[in-house]
């Protein structure tokens, strides 16, 4: 059971979270190409090593940025999201 | 010719003898006795026959390391596959060898090993396999196996996991453990320390030794006291079974009757691996014959539990430990003979004879030991032979937690390479075996170890060598597997199953791949070990569950409403997560008269679930246009508007009702099972792509109940009630009103095509609503309203169940619903996928399938056309029951092009029957939704 | 046949004042007091309402649940807060006793931290601890499971 710190309520099991994606995939715009779209639906970086992550800590319903390691499942920072509230 | 009860072994209390029985026979033990050991003393030499071919097996070890000792036990307190050297001897256990029939004794199957030719590693493979290899499998599982689960048993008991968080765990409690733990005490951080075994103390507690002057156990037994007065938590009969993420560790507490062994989740900031070293057996033909043993197992035995477990004993050793076994066997009148591998020869120092450099060639007898020959060919008369070839550190949580392992060429031995943070490995884990170095400055006198030398199979070694004694693996089976160039230790393992068995490989793992280094050539390093995974000993699955199952697995919510709907004789199934009404009264007759009678004249149903998610603040609105796939920011005050949300491919996630409150305020009424769903949505993109603060999100579902009024009486039931001024409340409109002091929220929308009211009131002043509202109903003969009846009104009317009648690719045009795809210019959830001409050229559409006969289409039935003599799907029924108000079977169903084919007749098939229909509106009844009105 | 009724696979739901004492602990279903939700800028709803976020359980960076009655009506407020009722959405049980703290390991993991909203007995549950009294709060749904699930934690053979 894994153990991961949301940006405001600290340490949780990872049973709390819901993995939300890739960072950085941004939606695109509404001019968006095909592939583009498909792309952003789709593709998954799927790295081997650092990744960038969004999760969701779902008690407190905050979404977050989380990197982590895929091989080694050392997490190394964990962010809040935009400005806060 | 075995086992006898000796003087010594402290663990007994003499005063308290009891009795249990072993296949059959009643064995005498005193308190304090493992299993093992009271059948030890007691004589039995055969405890169980081999997996395979059969072959007698007695007592190895002491531990958990023990390959043979496994035994069923029966009755009442059921367990299979138990470990004798572990369980503790209580009055009245009964045993049942494993594999043995009718015992281990005396085993009908025993004619197999005999055909061991013909049964070597992995024949299954190629024998066994024509005509059909499935007319041998079930007789071929029967021979085999280990223990026999009782089917008429209760099995384990519950046990609830415990969570831990300590700076500081500590596995094994044998000297460096104690110690570990001592220091970490002593300097003021929170301590569990964990051993498998029944006591703290590990090997001092038989092995002779004195620490500061004091026995060996006696300074352990002083140093529990002392961990203990530090606030030190001391789990026995505790198994770490397993390392796991962020500094988690497994443990499996054995519990007391039938109760699965407890887990404690324990997260330490540090763990201190202190979990000793098992003994390597020695190669050499017949070594797994009863009376081939562990000799620090002899020893273990001897001091601890008062059995000396033969009288002629033979001892060979390829180091000093096995001196102490030597020494304490000959002090009980034993008959030692000590084989020193090694090539010590001292042989006038010990009141016992020692032979240099003489390994074993081969253990003699039929059922157990008789004797052994030696390489020189020098026989000796034996009834025991105890074997050391060093001893192999414990190194499987550190593997487990990703550590890499390196070969030590002077111990013969695999030890922890590389640091692993917050893990550290002490003691005989380490490599470290003197107690002398385990306790530095502690003044110990003990028994070197003398180096840690190994003997490994050789190829071609003449006999029959065992090296996984429990799935009954030889030399000659990884030979074989060499051969075959299953050359890979992975490979090795799955091929001839050594180290796959309960004891996975403690015993031989090692011997295993150190013969195959050698026959392909490689060193032990170079051809490493298979991968170490938990548990370390078993663990069954009732620990991992814990409370979860039964009516702890999903839980069901409940309605505020449950108490009064019983009283009302309502029988309840589970609908989206909840526990509600299916129908009212003894039988499912009760469906259609409900939907009848609601269509003719008013129903009232409990539609408390259904969501009620607020969405507040100024941005509200833009957020609800980019959320659902209709415009809302158009929708006016005290209005609602039916829409859809879809997911990011275009499919339709949910549809519902969306109320607008005010100009800040909106509740989406999405489905009662999709809330926790929609809930996750609406905050994802709050966050994502909006001001998080200029809109919130609210679920207030549990906070009201919601009582449904529908039928063409329903608003003079309303009236008679006391609510006035319906008359102008147009459909898809709310008005706020009172009840008993109360606000009741009235939103008038349908969803089963009657005039319809939706009540919402809070849920701790519902049953007095409901109850008027039933006390009123009688002058109109109101019917109480379950969900199966619900089902067949919203269907009469086309209206869709999202899940049901849509699927991972349904579309809003495919139900119909094109104006937002065509008209609307903003942005919103899926919209781009909308316009994919891949997904396009997928569509069904939701159309109507009116049966040709009397009777109900089968839901599931796929709508099938031959296309190039091949039978194909075009669609399926999603929704079909028998109409009362129609009298006649409607369904609706997903197919291609089904929008433009109305009118035509189609083939269903289903279950090897084809069935004729033909395709129709959605709507079977009332298209023109005149009864919204009535 | 009898058809099951499915509601027969469950224990009813415990009326207000159920009490459960076992392995030194006492469990109470107590009334729910009313409370509201509020999101948004809480200093400001502080402000405004004059309640102390202090009393408060808070449960997200921008939510708390506050406690008691509150003047202010539901919806939006022009100074940046939100506010919905939830008083009768939520049921209360209160813990006390010298089992506690072991009953708790049970159900729950690690710390809660500055947020009271955790998964407790595998369900989401708000903490209020008062002194040597932890209050749960739940969704009202879930009341009789967790009731279930306290009697059984509390009943089976403990260390």
């Amino acid at each position: 059971m894994q153990l991961f710190t949301c940006p405001f309520c600290g340490p949780r099991p990872e049973t709390e979270f819901h993995f939300g994606g890739d960072a950085g995939n941004a939606r695109p715009g509404a001019e968006a190409s095909a592939i583009d779209w498909t792309d952003y639906l789709f593709f998954r970086h799927n790295r081997k090593g650092v990744a960038r992550e969004i999760w969701m800590h779902m008690s407190c319903r905050e979404a977050f940025l989380m990197e982590r390691d895929t091989v080694t499942h050392a997490v190394t920072a964990t962010h809040a999201l935009g400005s806060e509230a | 010719m075995s086992g006898w009860r000796t003087q010594t072994g402290w663990a007994l209390d003499r005063c308290q003898s009891l009795t249990f029985t072993f296949d059959g026979k009643t064995i005498p033990a005193l308190k304090g006795d493992t299993v093992a050991s009271a059948l030890l003393a007691s004589g039995q030499r055969i405890v169980g026959r081999s997996f395979k071919y059969h072959r007698p097996r007695g007592f190895w070890g002491v531990g958990s390391e023990e390959p043979n000792g496994i035994a069923d036990v029966l009755g009442a307190q059921h367990r299979p596959n138990v470990q004798m050297t572990l369980e503790p001897a209580v009055q009245g256990l009964c045993l049942q060898s494993i594999n043995g029939h009718p015992s281990a004794e005396h085993d009908r199957m025993a004619f197999l090993d005999r055909f061991s030719r013909f049964i070597p590693a992995a024949f299954y493979y190629k024998t066994f396999m024509l005509p059909d290899w499935h007319l041998f499998e079930p007789r071929i599982r029967a021979m085999a196996g280990l223990g026999r689960l009782d089917p008429a048993a209760q099995g384990f008991g519950p046990s609830v996991p415990i969570n831990a968080t300590c700076d500081v765990l500590v596995v094994g409690a044998g000297p460096a453990g104690l110690a570990a733990a001592r220091d970490a005490a002593k300097a003021g951080r929170k301590v569990i320390l964990c051993d498998e075994g029944l006591r703290a103390g590990g090997s001092l507690l038989y092995r002779p030794a004195r620490i500061d002057g004091q026995e060996g156990r006696d300074w352990a037994a002083a140093m529990g006291a002392d961990l203990a007065s530090l606030g030190v938590r001391i789990l026995t009969r505790t198994t770490a079974f397993g390392r796991y993420d962020h500094g988690l560790t497994g443990l499996a507490e054995a519990q007391p009757g039938t109760a699965a062994p407890r887990i404690w989740r324990v997260r330490a900031a540090e763990t201190i691996l202190a979990t000793g070293a098992i003994e390597r057996s020695l190669p050499f033909a017949n070594n797994d014959l009863p009376g081939v043993m562990s000799a620090e197992a002899g020893l273990h035995y001897l001091n601890r539990f008062g059995v000396a477990v033969g009288r002629r004993v033979v001892i060979a050793t390829t180091n000093s430990s096995a001196y102490d076994t030597a020494r304490a066997l000959q002090q009980v009148g034993a008959e030692v003979t000590l084989l020193d591998l090694h090539g010590r020869s001292d042989a006038g120092q010990h009141p016992f004879r020692v032979i240099a450099a003489q390994p074993i060639e081969t253990a003699l007898g039929r059922r157990q030991v008789e004797a052994v020959r030696l390489t020189s060919g020098e026989r000796i008369e034996a009834d025991t032979v105890l074997v050391s070839g060093g001893h192999t550190p414990s190194v499987h949580l550190y593997s487990q937690a990703q550590g890499r392992l390196r070969w030590d060429e002077s111990l013969q031995a695999f030890l922890p390479g590389d640091p692993v943070l917050g893990l550290c490995v002490i003691g005989a884990a380490a490599g470290v075996f003197d107690l002398s170095r385990i306790l530095p400055g502690q003044g110990v006198e003990a028994t070197s170890h003398g180096g840690n030398a190994a003997v490994w199979p050789k190829p071609m070694a003449k006999g029959r060598i065992w090296l996984d004694m429990q799935n009954d693996v030889t030399a000659k089976d990884v030979e074989l597997a060499h051969r075959e160039n299953l050359t890979s230790v992975e490979h090795l393992k799955r091929y001839t199953t050594l180290g796959m068995a309960n004891d996975q490989g403690k015993t031989s793992n090692l011997p295993g791949l150190a013969l195959m280094a050698e026959l392909t050539g490689r060193t032990i390093p170079e051809t490493g070990t298979t991968t170490y995974r938990p548990p370390f000993t078993p663990v069954p699955l009732a620990s991992f569950a814990g409370l979860r199952g039964g009516q702890f697995m999903n839980p069901v919510r409940r309605l505020p409403l449950e108490a009064e709907h019983r009283a009302d004789g309502a029988l309840f199934r589970e609908y989206g997560g909840w526990l509600r009404p299916a129908w009212y009264g003894a039988d499912e007759s009760a469906v259609l008269r409900e939907a009848k009678a609601a269509r003719q004249g008013v129903g009232l149903f409990d539609g408390s679930p259904l969501g009620k998610i607020e969405v507040i603040g100024p941005d509200a609105a833009k957020f609800l246009d980019f959320i659902y796939y209709n415009t809302m920011s158009t929708l006016k005050l005290e209005r609602c508007r039916y829409g859809f949300v879809l997911t990011e491919g275009g499919a339709v996630y949910d549809d519902g009702v969306l109320v607008r409150l005010d100009e800040n305020r909106f509740i989406v009424s999405c489905s009662s099972s999709h809330v926790q769903g929609m809930g996750f949505l609406l905050e994802e993109w709050r966050q994502d792509s909006f001001d998080r603060s200029r809109v919130v999100i609210h679920d207030t579902t549990a906070n009201y109940a919601t009582l449904t009024v529908t039928g063409p009486k329903s608003r003079e039931l309303l009236q008679a009630v006391g609510f006035a001024a319906l008359d102008d409340l147009p459909h898809m409109a709310l008005t706020f009103s009172q009840f008993e002091g109360i606000e009741v929220r009235i939103t008038r929308v349908s969803f089963t095509g009657d005039r319809s009211y939706e009540l919402s009131i809070r849920a701790d002043h519902a049953l007095g609503l409901w109850r008027r509202l039933k006390e009123a109903g009688r002058a109109f003969a109101a019917v109480l309203l379950g969900g199966e009846a619900l089902m067949i009104l919203r269907a009469e009317k086309g209206y869709i169940v999202v899940g049901k009648d849509t699927d991972g690719r349904t579309r809003p045009m495919d139900l119909g619903v094109y104006g937002p795809f065509e008209k609307r210019k903003g942005e919103y959830l899926g919209r781009r996928s909308l316009h994919l001409p891949a997904v396009a050229d997928q569509a069904r559409d939701l159309v109507g399938l009116e049966s040709l006969t009397a009777a109900v289409l089968p839901v599931g039935a796929h709508v099938v056309e031959t296309v190039g003599g091949k039978r194909r799907s075009r669609g399926f029924v999603t929704t079909s029951h028998y109409s009362p108000n129609l009298n006649r079977p409607i369904a609706m169903g997903l197919v291609e092009g089904g929008s433009t084919r109305v009118g035509e007749i189609v083939t269903l098939y289903h279950l090897g029957q084809q069935v004729q229909a033909r395709i129709a509106p959605v709507c079977a009844l009332d298209p023109k939704g005149r009864l919204l009105d009535a | 046949m009898l058809e099951l009724n499915h509601v027969d696979k469950w224990a009813s739901q415990p009326e207000v004042g159920a009490i459960l004492q076992a392995a030194g602990v006492t469990a109470r279903v107590v009334d729910a007091p009313e409370c509201r939700l509020v999101s948004g800028d809480l200093a400001a709803f502080s402000r405004v309402s004059g309640v102390d976020l202090s009393t408060a359980l808070r449960l997200a960076r921008d939510r708390t649940l506050v406690l008691g009655r509150t003047e202010l009506a539901p919806g939006w407020h022009a100074e940046g807060f939100a506010l919905s009722d939830l008083s009768a959405g939520l049921a209360l049980v209160e813990l006390s006793g010298t089992g506690l703290a072991d009953l708790v390991a049970k159900a729950t993991t690690a710390d809660s931290g500055p947020s009271k909203a955790i998964t407790f007995a595998g369900i989401p549950v708000v903490l209020d601890l008062k002194g040597e009294t932890l209050g749960l709060h739940i969704e009202r749904g879930l009341l009789a499971y967790l009731w279930s699930w306290l009697a059984s934690a509390l009943q089976e053979p403990s260390r």
